[in-house]
């Protein structure tokens, strides 16, 4: 079982695998119905989102499960034949080859790990729109918002995506001088107010408010300004980003300790 | 005068790379080096006069990709270039403009302009996210192009020579090394996206059409580096499989 499990065979079969079913999802976004389906999982924690696809449409559900579970053998997979194999081998030969080659796989499992946790755990809210003196109140949090500053007439906000996204150049519209002023209160923390901008989240913890849009109403007496947040709360993102530099520093070092295949590499001494 | 200009470096890109291509088929070494180096000139200004212009990186877009991947590429192919006899080293620079050629040729189809500006365009995350992308495409297509040459060795009959054998292990061995080398790059610019999608979207990744091909290609990189023992030995599959990251993202770029 074992054997089978740190398998190099079982690795290429599932990585060939994961990619035609990566690919199938790219097939998938050419279809509006599954499209909107793909991105409505980014709404919500994933098995929300099941249970809601499955009654619609059984595709997706399908597809993700597989995806979910031929990643979850990977992962099997390599922390086996990370302990089984390659741990044995840097322990025996101690050479800065065989670690790198070990660490590259161990932050690999690492990166694989925040991924998948960041569909199942935490807490996700999107698409909260808010105006000048609203509150959203949200369990123990409440998010007031203050004022927004928006500078220009904001015609884009007018247009379609398209249009809007050709219109909103650095030149008309300066993110840093458009912004919300917002209040966050979460039980018996210490209440946070300030400004947010676009990609200038602010937040506390592992709680994360950002602004993703700026929106434009009309409520019959006159057009308003408002936003578009999204709450969330991860305890994992400054581990996941860890993880991936130190898993992108470990393969560089491999690469640069292996360019040369007639070098032999240092030994480690013990001690 | 601002929309003619990359007009004129697309022109010049064409007629020397073009140029380039014959004389190396036709076996002229010398001029075809020569004219090879004024067309990685011709990039060079392109992507000078982009950041100029337009006062950031060169992000993505097809023209903008095309010059800016061919102006790597033709750096690598210049500096790189592995310890191997002469005859190699042409096949390596008679591949490499025909690759070239090749993405000018799709270019061909699409607007001659580059991409518009955009509000995000001064987050040095979003910069870097593409930026390092087209690094890595340039990185991963010259790794295509090492196995691709590599195998060339292998099959041609120059492989009957213990020379030509051990040619064909180097340059492959080169393409391992810079597929690894491209997905370090790739990583990085992954990494960087990640850090602006938090940014944006308060997540560090989303199901997306563009994430699900950004996963491909690591994913494909990462099978040409886990081939079973049976395969492992054959220079044929090394090579066949080693040069899917580089395909896989030289149709990447003309597709965002």
């Amino acid at each position: 079982m074992i054997r089978f499990f740190s398998s190099l065979g079982l690795t290429f079969v599932l990585l060939l695998s994961i990619v035609l079913l990566l690919w199938l999802g790219t097939v998938f976004t050419l279809f509006p119905d599954l499209k909107q389906g793909i991105e409505l999982m980014n709404d919500t924690l994933i098995q929300n989102w099941f249970m809601t696809a499955w009654k619609i449409n059984w595709i997706l559900p399908v597809w993700l499960l597989s995806l979910c579970l031929l990643s979850g053998l990977l992962f099997c997979n390599t922390l086996v034949c990370s302990l089984v194999l390659q741990l044995v081998t840097a322990l025996k030969v101690k050479t800065l080859r065989r670690w790198s080659f070990f660490m590259i796989h161990i932050f690999f499992l690492m990166v694989l790990f925040c991924h998948g946790i960041a569909l199942v755990a935490g807490e996700k809210k999107t698409n909260i729109t808010m105006f000048p003196g609203d509150i959203y109140q949200a369990g123990k949090l409440s998010v007031t918002l203050n004022s927004i500053t928006f500078n220009g007439d904001g015609e884009f906000l007018r247009l379609g995506p398209k249009k809007s996204r050709e219109m909103m150049t650095r030149k008309m519209f300066d993110r840093r001088a458009n912004f919300a002023d917002l209040v966050l209160v979460e039980d018996d923390k210490p209440t946070i107010r300030g400004p947010i901008k676009m990609l200038e989240p602010m937040g506390s913890g592992n709680l994360r408010v950002t602004l993703t849009k700026f929106i434009l109403q009309d409520n019959g007496e006159g057009e308003r300004i408002g936003v578009n947040l999204t709450i969330t709360r991860n305890g994992f993102t400054t581990f996941f980003f860890v993880m991936y530099g130190f898993m992108i520093i470990s393969l560089a070092c491999f690469v640069a300790i292996t360019w040369n295949p007639h070098v032999r590499t240092g030994r480690v001494t013990p001690g | 005068m601002k929309v003619q200009i990359p007009f004129i470096v697309y022109s010049a890109m064409v007629v020397f790379f073009l140029t380039a291509l014959v004389l190396g088929l036709l076996k002229q070494v010398r001029w075809g080096k020569f004219v090879g180096f004024l067309g990685s000139a011709a990039c060079g200004a392109g992507v000078t006069w982009l950041m100029f212009s337009e006062q950031r990186l060169p992000l993505f877009g097809a023209l903008e990709s095309v010059m800016y991947v061919s102006f790597v590429l033709t750096l690598l192919a210049n500096f790189t270039l592995p310890r191997v006899e002469a005859v190699c080293k042409q096949r390596l620079t008679l591949v490499t403009h025909g690759v070239i050629c090749l993405l000018l040729a799709v270019q061909a189809t699409r607007p001659m302009a580059f991409n518009a500006d955009f509000f995000m365009y001064d987050n040095l995350w979003v910069n870097l996210f593409f930026n390092l992308r087209l690094n890595a495409a340039g990185v991963l297509i010259w790794a295509a192009i090492l196995f691709i040459v590599g195998v060339w060795f292998c099959e041609a009959k120059d492989a009957k020579k213990t020379s030509g054998r051990a040619t064909s292990d180097r340059l492959i061995h080169q393409g391992r090394n810079f597929l690894l080398a491209g997905i370090v790059v790739y990583l990085m610019s992954e990494w960087s996206g990640s850090l602006w999608c938090l940014n944006w979207l308060g997540e560090t990744w989303q199901w997306s059409r563009g994430f699900l091909k950004a996963a491909i290609i690591f994913l494909l990189a990462m099978i040409a580096s886990h081939l079973p023992i049976s395969m492992g030995g054959l220079p044929r599959a090394k090579a066949l499989f080693g040069i899917c990251p580089g395909i896989y993202i030289f149709f990447m770029l003309f597709q965002h």
